[in-house]
């Protein structure tokens, strides 16, 4: 990691002589208490992390008559540990080199790619593996690993045609085995991992065909061959192992978008056949998977919105309805929102209360209520029955 | 003598037919003072009345219909970005790292539509009605005549001399006034004399005012990738 920072900033400094390069990002301070949880042993939850992102962004070259450039951006992401025995990181969010004409757009390096129209778990953003280490602490956003691709887009009027390379397949970060956030730690045996994907030759790649229409539909079709991010956990009752299982599956799916006056409608379908699973008693399966959430959000011009999804998932077998308000008030200033995540044929139940207050536009400091609730063995929350978690967020934009 | 009357009179008939201007030429050259190509950069500022903090864009316009709207300022809303294509439009939330599908409801801030700002033609999405006219300028009516704009029905006042806009009323479908807009502040700007400021205030409360002041412009290419949902950030 020092390398490549070394690395970067000689190439950022010797760069920089040429074009001024344009630094914004944010310093936030972050403390999160999660009321004690059969996941964590019976021990409350606590992270207190101050954190820096800084974001740039600089010019390479300009061909002004062939409407042509070429630049450099990226977002660079720090954070300390103020818990005691857990320790910092800092990582690159984004380093991506960008050429771009009349037509063409080609991203080169460390990405995140996003497919989905719809909000919260957004099933179609295949490419990137999630970091779940924290996963109810950090945010959907943060919680997506970079990686190294090649991001190719073509845009011919309202048609647009996006191929994806990724030559280094990455799975799923997990907890820390034994750590409070680790779900087999209950079972206190050692997993038999199965070989991380090779390079190159277990490499990923897909792409994404998207029209405008006239009347205002946005269609877009994605096709993305990759591996099982989560690997599979199973037990092998005559070695009394737990073992994981990774292998390359091919997803399919569907984006749409349509706008009816202050009414946006939009959905997001994903097909995954012969996906590998285990059930809640730990038995290796295949099943196809259907993964959808169509939804719809009625927003005015005073900034109140209200939007309601519904999601299925027939790998798990259950439904969900969504709802988020959003409103601001004291020119901006005051900007509360409130979301509820509830079951339809399960106890899962999340609600989010959350209240943005800036100070000034610089400060923003935010508390988040949040409570969750599940059965164990059905639904996604079943490790939290009847508990709450509150989240202090302090963000200085600069 | 008899051919000198005759190139009098015809002299004299060509100057009347010259400033009986067709109103669709009024509002094409009306367009052309607030647009100097078809392809232009401008950064504009934007104050609501009473508010300390101001806002400041960075606008991208391509054609008569692509527009990339780039917020500056202030800081708790920087990079959200707005495009609009048509009468489709697109924001980058930056906290999702993704553009959003958007309904045109959604507005920049204080008294300012994003149209005031995005849309700066009217010849292309309106139909003109001469309904007035003195020595100093012409009064149009506008008619949207498409589904989606920001306004319905515009009645704008154009100076006979210059075909500068003046004024603007912004009405509802029932022709009641929502929004004025005074244009002033003419200065040579990208190549001509435009408009740098833009007052527009509330028919409902006078003390609800946003000054849009464009502090630069340019005439420059973009290429067309810019103006792409899928490359928004």
């Amino acid at each position: 990691m020092k390398n490549k920072i070394i690395t970067f900033l000689i190439f950022f400094l010797s760069n920089s002589i040429y074009a001024v390069p344009i630094l914004t990002g944010e310093a936030m301070f972050d403390y999160a208490h999660l009321l004690k949880t059969s996941i964590s042993d019976e021990k409350d939850l606590v992270r207190s992390r101050p954190s820096v992102m800084v974001n740039f962004l600089s010019p390479l070259s300009t061909n002004e008559k062939k409407s042509s450039s070429f630049d450099i951006d990226g977002s660079f992401y720090g954070y300390a540990n103020l818990k005691e025995g857990e320790s910092g990181k800092s990582e690159f969010r984004k380093l991506v080199i960008n050429y771009k004409d009349d037509h063409h757009v080609v991203n080169l390096g460390l990405q995140n790619i996003s497919w989905s129209e719809t909000f919260g778990v957004n099933i179609m953003d295949v490419i990137n593996p999630r970091d779940y280490a924290f996963y109810i602490f950090d945010d959907l956003n943060m919680s997506k690993i970079p990686v190294n691709l090649i991001n190719y887009q073509y845009f011919y009027n309202n048609v647009s045609l996006q191929l994806i390379y990724n030559p280094e397949a990455r799975i799923d970060r997990l907890a820390q085995s034994g750590s409070l956030f680790d779900p087999y730690a209950k079972f206190n045996i050692p997993i038999e991992r199965s070989p991380a994907p090779e390079t190159f030759s277990d490499s990923e790649y897909g792409g994404k065909i998207r029209y405008l229409f006239s009347g205002g539909l946005d269609l877009g079709f994605i096709y993305y061959s990759h591996f099982n991010r989560n690997p599979v956990i199973y037990l092998d009752p005559s070695l009394n192992k737990l073992h994981s299982h990774l292998e390359k599956v091919n997803s399919f799916g569907q984006t749409f978008s349509f706008v009816f006056k202050e009414l946006v409608f939009r959905g997001d379908y994903l097909f995954t056949p012969g996906t590998p699973y285990s059930t809640n008693d730990m038995k290796f399966r295949y099943s196809d998977r259907h993964q959808a959430i169509l939804g719809g959000d009625y927003s005015n011009a005073e900034g109140f919105s209200l939007g309601v999804q519904l999601h299925m998932d027939t790998l798990l077998d259950h439904q969900w309805i969504s709802a988020q308000i959003k409103n601001s008030f004291f020119k901006e200033s005051f900007r509360p929102s409130f979301m509820v995540f509830s079951g339809f044929d399960n106890k899962d139940l999340w609600a989010r209360a959350e209240l943005s207050y800036y100070y000034n536009s610089n400060l923003q400091i935010t508390p988040q209520y949040n409570y969750l609730s599940g059965k164990n063995g059905e639904g996604v929350f079943g490790e939290f029955t009847d508990k709450d978690y509150y989240q202090l967020m302090v963000k200085y934009l600069f | 003598m008899r051919l000198f009357l005759c190139l009098i009179i015809c002299i004299q008939a060509f100057s009347v037919s010259s400033k009986e201007v067709d109103v669709n030429t009024i509002l094409v050259k009306a367009d052309a003072i607030r647009n100097p190509s078809d392809s232009f950069f401008m950064e504009v500022r934007l104050e609501n009345k009473g508010e300390s903090d101001e806002s400041l864009f960075e606008v991208f316009t391509k054609g008569k219909d692509k527009t990339l709207i780039k917020t500056i300022m202030p800081t708790m809303n920087r990079g959200r970005n707005l495009l609009m294509l048509e009468e489709n439009m697109w924001v980058y939330i930056p906290n999702l790292k993704r553009a959003v599908r958007v309904s045109l409801a959604q507005k920049l801030t204080g008294q300012a539509a994003n149209g005031d700002i995005s849309r700066m033609r009217w010849a292309n999405d309106y139909e003109p009605k001469l309904i007035g006219q003195d020595n100093e300028s012409w009064n149009l009516f506008l008619t949207a005549k498409k589904k989606g704009l920001t306004y319905d029905k515009i009645r704008i006042w154009v100076k006979k001399n210059s075909f500068q806009p003046i004024k603007a009323e912004y009405l509802t479908v029932n022709e009641k006034v929502l929004k004025t807009a005074q244009f002033y502040e003419y200065k040579q700007i990208a190549g001509g004399i435009r408009p740098t400021k833009i007052l527009i205030e509330s028919a409902l409360n006078k003390e609800e005012t946003s000054l849009i002041e464009i502090k630069k412009m340019e005439v420059k290419d973009f290429p067309e990738t810019n103006f792409q949902k899928d490359n928004l950030q």
